[in-house]
Parts: structure tokens; sequence; C-alpha cells
């Protein structure tokens, strides 16, 4: 098999939704063409309603396009056997509720070609990776909605596909699951898979993505790689150790002699994310009961 | 594939199981015989026939409503909370998912049925664990008008003539005349003798009228003392037991069934039957065949339901579902209305319905204005009824209450023929499933 350059391929796709009984249609998606290449990660971003579940539905096949074309894996959406290579997180975690965490991805994990033993095997590590170990064994009926999402990252990974689609894969999560799923996202990354992965935390998106697809009203806005889209040109930021307590006052004597403009300054100080992340972590045990 | 489809049904398997119907099922199942064993009957082995025919009929009616109200909850709950899409994205197909969900149904029904009878058989057998064990079960004799019993085995219920009967008016009697029962080399004390009658009309004591029984030499001389028992208003079939010794020293025998009571009328059919029961057998290898029967009746409701609820949304399903359950039901009853229609004569309705003029309605009937007799529409609304009434499957055939009721063995030729009948109407649905699921659009409905 020739890997594909581009795991994904749209072009000029749309989708309308009509509703049978009133004549009003939305257009969720709007003449919308975009590549993901091998490899990358790729951020999908937009406002609520910009279309990016819709996308992501039409991308597995769930809906049908009502024109343009649609390439997964240099299959269509609807071919059966490439899911056997494709992860899915849903935008909400909509599982079966009355299996526990074990049996959840049993259950999907015994739909695709796996030998029961590789099943196990992964089944344990996913738990472990996702912190759910102890709760293994209760219904997912009882869990929350983060203890939700975290065994929905499990599920999207449990036949190692080489894509992974994840729609807003840290709504509902704490700044610790945040981070590591994004460390997560990393982590695939470097093992050679592509992701492509909706949210409109655009935070969470900027650490870890390669590219990001910016929709808006199901168009097209903006795409290109984070870096260049991201760089404010002709700028710099220091961060400076104060040892003396006038360091301040030295630097900016030093600028105005020089000609130099500082158009921003102020007290450093870490963010509440990582204060929290801190602060947890040092308390221990990272296991949800 | 076949691995993927039985994932499937394991999924829907354990849906059902961690639902708390399942608890629900046994004190269910309990209720069932404790109240059944409150109906009054004239005689132990009476009681026993009287319980197993409502519990049959209540097992059969508690598993369809539950099954039906399951499936059309499960297979649009997957579509409304889009769990559906869970499995979509993994390699299954919509062919799988229906297939593997059918599966899970047809668990849940066969288990569904078998604690209930089960429940209620362990009831039985506590309480009237004795009566069991002598109640027997008959195989029956064919016996044909002119020409007189034919010993064929475990054979009966297939197409059978008129035995001569006589007819009737309120409180009247149904007449049976056998010739040549002598030459039967009957091998039990008693001959067992049942009757098939075509209409029974009763004001219902649990949907049974009560009948006395006698029996006559060729001169209208008692030869033993009546005898009363339970007939069934549907398909009713009433049994009676004659001393071996009679019936050796007598060439015709005529028996005699007249209702015991005001409230109802016999009304033999021209296509009414009697069965001469010969050797008996184990009551439980029938229990095993009436569950059969039931579950069939089940598993086929599963399937109709599956294929309304691969179509429409839930309350659509529900609706569509229960329409055919009661229609399935009511089969018999519309086909014969959609004979009746149109017809204008008392005569010719007689000849449809033998007995018919005891409902003294005869002016009712001429005075109809003729566009509701006669006319295109009138023959349009008579076909289409009789064929719809062809189209579905008719339920009241996997009823197996009236082989209780009368204590007559379900044979293998009867149980074959229900599961062909079974396959034939279960493959159509199963394909309807597959093919109302094929295009269906999973989002925004
Ligand atoms: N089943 C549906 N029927 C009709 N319209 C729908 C349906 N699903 C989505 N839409 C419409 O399509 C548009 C895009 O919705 P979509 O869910 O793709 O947005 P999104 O980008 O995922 O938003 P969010 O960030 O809130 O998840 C919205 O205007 C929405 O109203
Ligand atoms: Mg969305």
């Amino acid at each position: 098999m020739i890997a594909q350059k581009y795991v994904v391929e749209i072009n000029n796709l749309t989708k309308v939704y009509r509703n049978l009984f009133s004549s009003c249609e939305v257009k969720a998606v709007d003449n919308l063409s975009f590549y993901i290449r091998r490899g990358e990660v790729c951020g999908f971003l937009g406002p609520n309603g910009a279309g990016k579940t819709t996308t992501v539905m039409l991308l597995l096949g769930f809906l049908k396009p009502t024109s343009g074309t649609i390439s997964v894996l240099g299959q269509k959406p609807s071919h059966v056997g490439v899911k056997e290579r494709i992860g899915f997180l849903p935008e909400e975690s909509y599982f079966y509720k009355f299996f526990n965490a074990d049996e959840i991805l049993d259950y999907y994990g015994s739909l695709f070609k796996m030998e029961s033993k590789v099943k196990r095997r992964r089944i344990d590590e996913l738990i472990e990776m996702v912190g759910l170990k102890e709760a293994r064994k209760r219904r997912l009926r009882e869990y929350s909605k983060g203890m939700l999402r975290r065994i929905g990252i499990a599920q999207a990974l449990i036949n190692d596909p080489e894509f992974i689609i994840l729609d807003e894969p840290t709504s509902g999560l704490d700044p610790i699951g945040t981070q590591e799923v994004k460390e997560l996202i990393i982590n695939l990354k470097q093992s050679g898979k592509t992701i492509l992965m909706s949210s409109h935390l655009l935070a969470d998106v900027q650490g870890v993505c390669d590219r990001v697809i910016l929709l808006h009203q199901g168009k097209l806005i903006v795409e290109g790689p984070t870096r260049e889209i991201l760089s404010k040109k002709g700028y710099f930021r220091f961060e400076v150790q104060d040892d003396t307590g006038s360091t301040r006052e030295q630097i900016r004597n030093f600028t105005e002699q020089n000609g130099i403009k500082i158009t921003s300054m102020g007290t450093s100080a870490i963010t509440l994310e990582e204060f929290f992340v801190k602060s947890i972590k040092n308390a221990g045990n990272n296991n949800i009961q | 594939m076949v691995k993927k489809i039985l994932v499937i049904a394991y999924g829907t398997l354990t849906e059902f199981i961690r639902n708390r119907i399942f608890l629900f099922l046994i004190i269910f199942g309990l209720a069932i015989g404790a109240t059944s064993s409150l109906l009054p009957a004239i005689s132990p082995e009476d009681k026993i026939k009287l319980i197993l025919r409502v519990t049959f009929t209540m097992i059969g009616l508690f598993s369809t409503l539950l099954i039906i109200y399951f499936i059309a909850t499960s297979i649009n709950r997957d579509i409304e909370e889009k769990t559906i899409f869970t499995v979509f994205s993994r390699p299954a197909s919509r062919f799988m998912y229906i297939s593997g969900k059918a599966i899970g149904f047809f668990s849940i029904a066969f288990i569904m049925v078998f604690v209930l009878s089960g429940v209620t058989l362990g009831y039985l057998m506590v309480v009237h664990g004795k009566g069991l064990l002598e109640t027997r079960i008959y195989k029956p004799v064919k016996y044909i008008k002119g020409h007189g019993p034919i010993i064929i085995g475990d054979m009966a219920h297939l197409e059978l003539a008129s035995t001569g009967v006589d007819l009737i008016g309120d409180g009247s009697s149904a007449v049976w005349t056998f010739h040549g029962l002598n030459r039967i080399p009957f091998k039990e004390d008693k001959v067992q003798i049942s009757l098939k009658m075509g209409g029974v009309n009763a004001s219902s004591n649990a949907g049974t009228a009560f009948v006395g029984i006698d029996i006559l030499d060729k001169d209208d001389k008692q030869l033993q003392t009546t005898q009363y028992t339970y007939v069934g208003s549907m398909n009713p079939e009433a049994c009676v037991a004659v001393d071996r010794s009679i019936v050796a020293q007598n060439e015709e025998v005529k028996v005699k069934v007249f209702p015991s009571g005001k409230n109802f009328y016999i009304a033999p059919q021209k296509n009414d039957t009697a069965f001469l029961l010969r050797n008996h057998c184990s009551f439980y290898s029938n229990y095993f065949r009436a569950f059969g029967f039931v579950y069939f009746m089940v598993s086929l409701l599963c399937v109709i339901t599956l294929s309304a609820a691969a179509f429409f949304g839930q309350k659509m399903a529900l609706v569509v579902s229960f329409f055919a359950y009661i229609t399935g039901n009511t089969l018999p009853y519309l086909k014969s209305f959609g004979s009746l229609i149109g017809m204008k004569s008392v005569a010719e309705m007689q000849s449809f319905i033998p007995g018919h003029g005891h409902l003294h309605q005869t002016e009712t009937y001429s005075k109809l204005p003729a566009y509701l007799t006669e006319g295109f529409h009138i023959t349009v609304v008579k076909k289409f009824i009789i064929c719809f009434s062809s189209i579905f499957p008719n339920f009241k055939r996997f009823d197996p209450t009236g082989y209780f009721l009368q204590g007559t063995y379900i044979d293998n030729i009867i149980f074959l023929q229900m599961v062909a009948y079974m396959l034939f109407y279960g493959s159509i649905f199963l394909s309807l499933a597959w093919l109302c699921f094929w295009k269906r659009e999973l989002v925004g409905r």
C-alpha cells in the first residue's frame, strides 16, 4: 500500500440541512476545500455553529454531502474497511452507558480486526493513560463529564489508528486533563499519526497544532501553519529576572537612551492554568476515583 | 463479519439485562401463576388447563408488549443519542448493525419467554405438582364423515371434513354422530373425544364458556352422566372422556354439547370437526412445544418491530408494531368480516357461517341501504380487507392455549408448520428491516 500524501482531501464540500416538515434550510458547510497532510496535527477552529462537527460527520460518512467530494485515506467516507484505520472521539460523550470502562473498550475493540491478546493489552494501557484505573469497573452512567471525555479518548485510540479525529477533545476536562490531552496529541504526532482536532478553546490548539483551519458559517476563512499565522512581525518579548529590585529602571533608561520603543510591560505571573496544574500535581495521586 | 454481528448482539443483550426489567419479569411470572390459581374450576385437571390457558396468554401478551417497547426505544435511542455513530465509526456496516440487533432481540425474547414460562411452570409444579403429572395430553385420531375414523399417528388439525352436525338456536345444542368407533383399538380406559366448534358465543369467564356434554346411543338414550367442561370462545374445542366399554359396545355414538347457562350459544360451522384422542404423552413435552409457539410469536414480533424501528422514529415505530400485533391477533375476525361485507341474503350468510340465524338479525340486514351492500366501492373494500388480512402473519396461529384446554398434543407436523410459518414471515420482515435501514439518514429527522 502506498501511503498517500494527503490523509483527507475535501473539495468544494457543501452540506445543507433540510427539515422534512418546514422549508427552513441551514447551509452548515459552504463550498469548503482543504487537505490534511500525513503526519500533521490540524486544528479545526470556528465559533459555535461554524460547521466543524458537520464536517467531521461528513468525513466519517454519517452524513451525505449535498455536493462536493471527500476522500479519507484514499477512500470514500462510506467505505467500511477504511474505518479500521480511523479513530474518532465524538463531540458529546454518547457511548453505551450500561457498560463499564473495561467493557466499552472491549466492545468497540471487538469491532476491529484485532487479536484479543493485543486488545486486552491496549485496554489496560489506555485506561492507565487516561487515568481511569480506579474507576474502570464502574458503569459509564455514573461517570462525570470529564471522565466520559477521558474514556472517549481511550476508545478513539483502541485500534491504534493512523488518522484520529477528535471533536472538542478538551471540552469538560480539568486543566490537568487538558494538559495531558495536549501531551498525548504531541506524543501521537511523534509516532507518526495524523490528527484532526476541532475546538474553540484556542489556547488548547495553539500549543499542539501544526496548522489551523478557521471556519465561519460553513466557509473557510483562514488556513495556514500555526506559527506563521500567529507571529507578530517586528515585535519581541522578554522576561527578565529582577534580583536588585531596580532592573526595571535600568532597562527603561537603556531603551530611552537608544531610542527603542517598548509597547507593553508588566509584572510576570504564571497563568491560573499553570498554577492549578502545579498545585494539584503537588497534592499527589492523579487517578480519578 | 459474524464476529462483529455477535458483538453487536452481545451489546444489545447486555443493555437488556442491565435494565431493571429483568427482575420485574420474575415477579411478573410469579404474579401470573398466583393470580391464575384464583380462577374457579370444576376439577383439578380443569384447573390446570385453565391456569395454563391464562398463563400462556399472559406470557405472550407481556413478552410482546415488553419487547416491542424495548426494540422501538433501543434502535431509536441509539440514533437520537448518537450512540450509533460510535458503532459506525468502526468497520461495522448497517447490515451488521441490524443483524446484530436482530440476534440480540431474539435472545432477549428467548430469555423473556423462558423466564416467564419457567417461573410459571415452577409455580405450577410446586402448587399442583401431582396434578401436572396426571394431566393427560392425548394424541388425536382423525375422523372423517362418511369414512369413519382413520388412525394416522400424531397427525391432526389438518384439513378435516364435517362430521354431520345439527343446529341450534339460543341455548340449544350441537350433536356429533360417530360410526364405527368400536373398531378402533383404544389403549386407555377412557376414550377422549374432542369436538371443534365454529362459534361459541360466550359471556366471558376468562374467555371461556361452560358447556355440558352428554353421550347418547342411536336411540338418544343417555350412556353416561353429563360431564361439564370449559371451552374457549376463540377456537372452541370441547373434550369429553367416554368409557372404553361404551365405545366398544355401540356402533353408533352421539355426542351432544349444550351450553350450561343462558348467556351463550353454540353455533357449529360447516367445517367443524371432531377428534378421537388415543394414547397420551407427557405433559412436559407439550409444555415445551407451547413454549416454542409463544417464542415464535414473540420473535416474529421482534422482526416486525425491528423493521418498523429501522424506518420510523420511536413513537411511530411503537404505533406500527402495536398495530401489527393487534391486527395479527384479529385476522380471523377480520377475514370473516371481509367475507361478510356485501352479503345480502340470510341464506348466503348462513352458508358462510351456519347458525348465524340465531342472531335474529335478518331484518336489519334486509334494511341495509344499497350503497352498503353493492357497487364497486363495496367490492374494493371487501377485496382490500381480505387481501390485507392475508398479508399479515396470523398471530392467533401461535396461540397454544387451545391445545392445553383440550388436552391434545402439539404434534411434530404442526410444530414444524409453525416453524416454517415463522421463518417465512420472519425473513420477509428482516429483509424489510435491512432495506429500510440501508438509506436511512441518521441525523436530523
Ligand atoms: N441535525 C441538524 N439539523 C439541522 N441543522 C443542523 C443539524 N446539526 C447541525 N445543524 C446546523 O448546522 C450548523 C453547523 O453546526 P455544527 O454542529 O457543525 O457546528 P459546530 O461548528 O460543531 O459548532 P459547536 O462549536 O457549537 O460544536 C449550525 O447552524 C447548526 O444549527
Ligand atoms: Mg461541534
